[in-house]
């Protein structure tokens, strides 16, 4: 166990910087009401050492102080990797030698998205990949997947204009249970920048990726799955 | 502004970025310049974000906005041989869409993800349902001025 707080400059300071934005013209009422605020999220003593008027109606707020909190480090909970790091030539042997045939993956960005660097830079692992591109729609994903007769489902969602990559996830898996007997769905996986690693359950997927993941990660993850780990629980 | 790619949530980072980027423009002179914020790829942009990005553009305009006059890459530099890559680039890229055969070659090589791999071929994509045939008396004022 480890209780912690921000480090400043020395040890033990709590200092933390915040910004923000109130609905206030610039005033001292608005530079103190950027001080309570701070205050009620337990920066005491605030020093607020910006304010900017943005237009007459609006102020922009720097803040830094001293946060009063405490983090106790083995209260954290976090999804730690549960499978195997592989090589792209283990992976291959993997397949190769585990499923005797190659692994189909559908992958592509749903709904609106157009971001398509993230999953070409995913789905750029051998095997079988079928990328769908930008703004495929939930119905053409689970048509494209059953037509491939898919082991996986990638699906990369990059846009959070009001929450749009948890409606389209939420919509894709539903729209996969709904489409497969449980036994036969294809693995759901999901990824993206924004997205919390531990809302798999929530979205109903098998597994998030969140930002920094790499095409091995999801390879790995992927062999585990779908051939290493599943021979295991079969032997 | 720079392609979303190189903004990696460091918001410091991708302020400083987005001021290079405006810096570039000034020094070659452009009159349109797409401002970068520096919280893309992080959250839609806040009003503070977009004020920023605005005083951003700003300070460079008010620094060094005439510094294009003075500014003549050498003719054997990095920059200079770069633009003569970039350029023999662009005119193969021209010589890859007039290669499509048929008559629409420029839809077929935006289908075909001619364009920074991107494929968008003409039988699909999305918002076809939105989109309706012109009545005959179709009227738009704005169009006819546009046009005119």
């Amino acid at each position: 166990m480890s209780i912690v707080r921000p480090y400043g400059d020395t040890t033990g300071d709590g200092m933390v910087q915040v910004s923000f934005t109130l609905p206030l013209p610039h005033s001292k009422v608005a530079e103190g009401a950027a001080a309570q605020l701070a205050a009620k999220m337990g920066i005491d003593p605030a020093l607020v050492v910006h304010a900017k008027p943005m237009g007459p109606d609006f102020t922009f707020f720097v803040v830094y102080g001293r946060v009063n909190h405490l983090v106790d480090t083995s209260t954290v909970q976090v999804v730690e990797r549960d499978y195997p790091l592989l090589a792209p030539k283990e992976v291959n042997l993997a397949i190769r030698k585990g499923l005797r045939r190659r692994l189909v993956v559908v992958g592509g960005c749903i709904g609106t998205d157009a971001h398509t660097v993230g999953i070409d830079a995913i789905l750029n692992i051998k095997g079988f990949v079928v990328n769908l591109g930008a703004q495929v729609s939930v119905p053409q994903l689970v048509a494209r997947a059953r037509e491939e007769k898919a082991d996986a489902v990638l699906v990369s969602q990059v846009v959070t204009q009001r929450d749009a990559h948890i409606a389209n996830t939420k919509e894709m898996s539903a729209a996969f249970r709904e489409s497969y007997p449980a036994a036969a769905r294809p693995l759901m996986v999901v990824g993206g920048p924004r997205f919390d690693e531990s809302m798999a359950d929530e979205l109903g997927v098998d597994r998030v990726f969140a930002r920094g993941t790499t095409p091995g990660e999801v390879a790995s993850y992927l062999t585990h799955q779908l051939v290493t780990g599943r021979a295991a629980v079969a032997s | 502004m720079p392609p979303t790619r190189h903004m990696t949530g460091d918001v410091f980072r991708g302020y400083l970025l987005d001021a290079f980027f405006n810096l570039a423009g000034m020094l070659t002179g452009q009159s349109i310049l797409l401002v970068g914020m520096m919280t893309e790829a992080v959250v839609t942009p806040w009003l503070s974000d977009r004020d920023l990005a605005l005083q951003n553009v700003r300070y460079v305009m008010n620094a060094a906005g005439s510094l294009h006059e003075d500014f003549h890459p050498s003719p054997d530099g990095f920059i200079a041989q770069r633009a003569r890559q970039v350029l023999a680039e662009s005119i193969d890229l021209l010589e890859r869409i007039l290669a499509h055969e048929g008559r629409h070659g420029l839809l077929e090589a935006i289908g075909d993800g001619t364009f920074g791999l991107m494929k968008r071929p003409a039988d699909a994509g999305r918002g076809l349902d939105g989109v309706a045939r012109k009545a005959p008396g179709y009227f738009n004022p704005a169009i006819d001025i546009l046009e005119a």
